[in-house]
């Protein structure tokens, strides 16, 4: 079960003695959004697949997920790996936390301080002067930035 | 639409980034700003560094015998396939240096000349910073005598801190003293230290030290004439004995593949590679390779080793540029390269935010357009 946060829910349900007799359990999940939900449940059902596919194999996995990583990518918009990163954490899904941080990381990487604020939803807060003399200390690590 | 991400989680990404762009990002907030500058931050990213074998740069020393101050550093991008980037002229702090040894992305840079004083800087070039080591006197013995300096650097595991040694051996005319004195420069401290004990030596003679473990060794002779590899324990400041595992050919020490090396070297005969797999183990001396003539189109000499390629089957030497030597083929074949300068030292960077709070590496020419402004 790789949902761990689901897991959880299954695990308090049988400590309570609930009998789950029903085939289908409503489970709440209030802070994730129904959209990252179907992303995260394919990549799950996807890294399963491969995985039994590949049962002795391990490169041959991570080869395989590497190539759908990379497809997925293609169709999720940057703006959804925020969501998707909290949603992975909300359900404390590791795998697919650690490919969205990844993929995070390299969609910033060569980008400037204000594509990174607006993308984080921040704001800057230093004081006056502050800011301008960060700036000027490493101006070198502005040199080849993405422009926005 | 964004949503907010908690620092935790931004805690996951940004040890994902390249330095230069760590850097950059000191300025989105004051909260990233206390995030990437905390120690906590600094160690974990190293580690994920160290893991995942990111941001690997090699630093390029020009050697020119016939200019030495006008020697550039250069630094080349080294990707997790074993190809080379473009070499990027670098700014370093002051010129004609050397490289004493490196490690974790800090390149310790030495100046220094029999009967002069030496000057030591530990550099990391990736994000440009460094800190110029305070000179410290040799405690010289009452009579009149000659000192002469050996050096290493490294990482001590248990203090978690950067090292630099100073070994000096005495001389009375040309005679040899039996005493040594012993100083240990600390990172974190920033201070000098003298190490009362004495050396279980007779003479050294590595010109400088190799670090591993967290301890440095050394290639000296004993009492008795028996050449052997000498260990200094950092943490616990101790001194031990290996045998080497073989008595012909010049020997030479060196770190390849985590390992102590060691290599016998006979000028135009051979060049003779010796790991010792398990550290403290001298049963665990292994062969590697054996340099022998036909196997390189080049006079066979000492060549530094660098590091394994991906599949462990090359290593990346140094002669007087470098070369891939390929084990099972026996053969060595020059990295070709045209923006690598043509005689140059090699030292291996991978990315870190160590020394963030160290002195910055002014641009000269930079310094130069502000005055002019």
């Amino acid at each position: 079960m790789k949902f761990c946060a689901v897991k959880q829910y299954f695990d308090d349900e049988n400590n309570n003695n609930i009998t789950s007799g029903a085939s289908t359990t409503m489970i709440p999940l209030p802070n994730v959004e129904s959209h990252p939900l179907a992303i995260l449940i394919t990549y799950c059902k996807k890294h399963l697949k491969i995985k039994a596919n590949n049962a002795d194999n391990k490169k041959e996995t991570e080869k395989e997920m590497e190539q759908y990583e990379q497809e997925l990518l293609k169709k999720v918009m940057p703006q959804e790996l925020t969501e998707l990163i909290l949603a992975a954490n909300y359900l404390n899904f590791k795998e697919a936390l650690d490919f969205f941080c990844r993929a995070v990381a390299s969609a910033i990487q060569n980008k400037s301080i204000e594509f990174v604020r607006k993308f984080f939803g921040l704001e800057s807060d230093f004081e006056l002067g502050e800011e301008e003399k960060l700036r000027e200390e490493f101006a070198w690590s502005f040199e080849g930035v993405d422009e926005d | 639409m964004s949503h907010y991400v908690p620092l935790e989680l931004i805690n996951s990404i940004l040890p994902r980034l390249p330095v230069k762009a760590l850097i950059r990002f000191l300025c989105v907030s004051k909260e990233w700003s206390a995030l990437i500058s905390s120690s906590n931050f600094t160690k974990n990213q190293l580690s994920h560094s160290i893991e995942t074998n990111s941001n690997r740069t090699l630093i390029l020393k020009e050697t020119c015998i016939n200019l030495p101050l006008q020697s550039r550093f250069f630094s080349v991008p080294y990707s997790d396939n074993d190809q080379f980037g473009k070499a990027v002229q670098i700014y370093q702090p002051l010129h004609n240096w050397d490289i004493l040894d490196y490690c974790h992305g800090l390149v310790c840079l030495l100046f220094y000349k029999y009967k002069e004083k030496e000057d030591i800087v530990i550099w990391n070039p990736l994000i440009r910073k460094y800190r110029k080591l305070p000179r410290e006197p040799i405690d010289e013995p009452e009579f009149s005598c000659d000192s002469f300096s050996r050096f290493g650097f490294g990482y001590d595991p248990i203090n978690d801190d950067y090292k630099v040694v100073r070994i000096a051996e005495f001389y009375e005319g040309p005679v040899l003293m039996d005493f040594f004195e012993v100083k240990v420069y600390g990172l974190k401290s920033q201070c000098w230290k003298k190490i009362e004990k004495q050396l279980p030596i007779k003479e050294i003679w590595s010109m400088q030290s190799v670090s591993l473990n967290g301890a440095f060794h050394w290639i000296v002779e004993q009492d008795d004439r028996l050449e052997s590899i000498l260990a200094f324990d950092l943490a616990n400041e101790k001194f031990q004995l290996f045998r080497k595992p073989l008595n012909e050919g010049m020997p030479i020490l060196d770190v390849l593949g985590g390992c102590l090396c060691f290599m016998g070297v006979v000028e135009e005969t051979y060049s003779d590679f010796w790991l010792m797999k398990e550290y403290g183990d001298e049963s665990s001396w292994t062969r590697i390779y054996k340099i022998e003539p036909g196997a390189v189109p080049w006079n066979i000499d000492y060549f530094k080793p660098l590091l394994f390629s991906k599949n462990g089957k090359k290593v990346l030497m140094e002669e007087v540029s470098l070369f891939w030597y390929d084990i099972e083929k026996k053969r060595g074949k020059m990295v070709k390269n045209q923006s690598f300068p043509k005689r140059f030292k090699t030292a291996t960077c991978i990315g870190s935010l160590l020394l963030l709070d160290g002195d910055y590496v002014i641009d000269l020419k930079q310094k130069k357009n502000k005055r002019k402004r």
